[in-house]
């Protein structure tokens, strides 16, 4: 065993780490080498000085120096802990509260599909009863003025035409001029009329404005005078059979047809307080009573004739025809329907 | 020797057996403050943060170790990492010094005359090798205590604890032939 090896054994036989056989060998070399022996006694030395270092204590009680930071470490503590706990108990109420979300949500979808497909419904309920109000204000708006309403023109009219019907006198029923400043506009209600411009009845006087006339395009109806005014236009529509004619008696000649200005481009007349229609051919005129209409003689003002409309609704005379053999009345019923009737003279 | 029972308590909950912990270790972590610093404040500074350190990490302790060692563990990294490069103000000889062996007065003014030469050489040692001169020899660790306690291998631990002694006799033989202290 060289030197070397024997201070690895000197080190440890000073941490009491050797064998019995370890500390024979060092004993051994120890007795043959004064220079290991030497170093031996001053390590041994040194470890005995080093064990008698002092066991120095501390000059105060540290553990009482830090109670106040322990109990702070303690309060912080606990606050961390009461926050976790309520940030715990926060988030285990979000958790209930998103579950419970989360059930609305499926039962929300749920009863939205439903409420959805109600919705719809409820929506094309009220649609339909938005139109049948609709219908109805027009019903209503209708009924109320249709007594002196004139129809005019459908929505397609052109300028030209518009232009044209400038030209015409619009009377009502019992030959009043119609204002075009009443005139309002009420929404298409059958099929037969697409737009109506509805003016309300005023005293006979004489107006500077006109409403334009319907633009009759159907050539293969049967021609008729206006009456007062003379101008060829064409029955719209007839839903209603024509009633037969009735054998007349001899014409009457008119003597009360009021007098006729021309003004502005617009026919104007003053019409006598019982409303009467005159036949072209000066023998006849007409007295509407609701839904009995007169032929009366013109001259003698003897009945020649006496018709019962068969239709209920709003009646007014449309016109003569130009050899007064006959005459037309339009009648829109409560439907709105509008329904022109002939009525022949049969003289 | 602390009882495991008492850690054992003190890891549940019980703060009385903690701090009776706290105050069975308190001498052994500032032992080891004082040497490792070799300052008094430090080291008392230093054995207050270690042992806060031991009352909030307590629970962190697991008994396949020693107690002992896990506590020397905390206080020397935090000598080593916090208070190493401060300069030693206060003197070791402020302290009231226990000797194993004083009958005699020539052996202890002999003893005292080479304790100032101890402390001396062993400031001059490197950290890890002071470190294991102070478990070996105040805190009487093993080599398998030292290696535990500053986790470092066993083989490592013998050779950095024979280091310190052969510098430490070198250093001394120097005084005690009149050479330059440190």
């Amino acid at each position: 065993m060289n030197c070397i090896e024997v201070g690895d054994l000197m080190q440890r036989k000073l941490d009491f780490d050797l064998s019995e056989q370890e500390t024979k060998q060092l004993e051994t070399h120890l007795a043959t080498c004064a220079s290991c022996k030497m170093m031996f006694e001053r390590l041994s030395l040194l470890s005995t000085q080093l064990e008698q270092l002092p066991h120095v204590t501390p000059s105060i009680s540290i553990v009482d120096s830090i109670l106040p930071k322990l109990a702070e470490i303690d309060k912080l503590n606990e606050e961390a802990n009461h926050i976790i706990k309520r940030e715990e108990a926060a988030h285990s109420e979000q958790l209930h509260v998103n579950n419970i979300q989360s059930k609305l949500r499926k039962k929300w979808i749920m009863i939205t599909t439903s409420g959805l497909v109600a919705a719809a419904a409820l929506i094309l309920t009220v649609n339909l009863s938005n139109n049948n109000d609709n219908i109805h204000t027009n019903t209503v708006a209708d009924n109320s003025s249709f007594s002196s309403a004139e129809i005019f023109e459908n929505s397609q009219r052109t300028d030209a035409e518009l232009k044209e019907s400038l030209d015409i006198m619009a009377r009502d029923q019992f030959g009043n001029a119609v204002d075009s400043d009443q005139v309002m506009e009420i929404a298409p209600t059958s099929k037969q009329v697409d737009q109506f411009h509805v003016a309300t009845s005023n005293p006979p006087e004489e107006s500077n404005e006109s409403l334009p006339f319907p633009s009759l395009t159907d050539p293969t109806e049967q021609h008729f005078v206006h009456r007062d005014v003379g101008t060829d236009f064409t029955q719209n529509t007839s839903s209603e059979p024509l009633p037969s004619k009735v054998e007349g008696e001899e014409q009457p000649k008119s003597d009360f047809l009021g007098e006729a200005e021309e003004e502005f481009g617009v026919m104007t007349i003053n019409e006598p307080e019982e409303v009467s229609f005159t036949s072209p051919n000066q023998k006849f005129y007409l007295q509407i009573d609701e839904h009995i209409i007169t032929v009366r003689d013109l001259n003698d003002d003897k009945t020649i004739k006496i018709f019962e409309i068969p239709i209920e609704g709003e009646v007014r005379l449309i016109g003569w025809h130009e050899l007064s053999t006959e005459f037309y009345i339009e009648v829109i019923d409560h439907n709105f329907q509008a329904h022109n009737l002939t009525f022949g003279i049969g003289l | 020797m602390v009882d495991p029972s008492l850690v054992r308590a003190a890891q549940a909950g019980d703060k009385e057996a903690l701090v009776d912990l706290l105050r069975q270790i308190e001498t052994h972590v500032y032992r080891t403050a004082y040497y490792v610093l070799n300052n008094e404040q430090d080291a008392l500074d230093a054995a207050q943060e270690a042992l806060i350190k031991i009352y909030t990490k307590i629970n962190t302790y697991e008994e396949k170790a020693q107690f002992k060692t896990w506590v020397q563990r905390i206080v020397t990294n935090i000598c080593i990492d916090k208070f190493r490069r401060t300069k030693p103000t206060v003197s070791i000889e402020e302290h009231d010094f226990v000797f194993q062996d004083s009958k005699c007065v020539e052996h202890e003014v002999l003893a005292n005359f080479a304790m100032d030469d101890i402390k001396s050489a062993i400031e001059q040692l490197p950290d890890h090798h002071r470190t294991v001169v102070i478990l070996r020899y105040l805190q009487d660790f093993s080599y398998n205590e030292i290696a535990a306690s500053l986790d470092l291998p066993l083989n490592t631990v013998k050779s950095y604890l024979f280091r310190a002694r052969q510098q430490l006799q070198q250093l001394l033989h120097d005084y005690q032939k009149g050479g330059v202290r440190g």
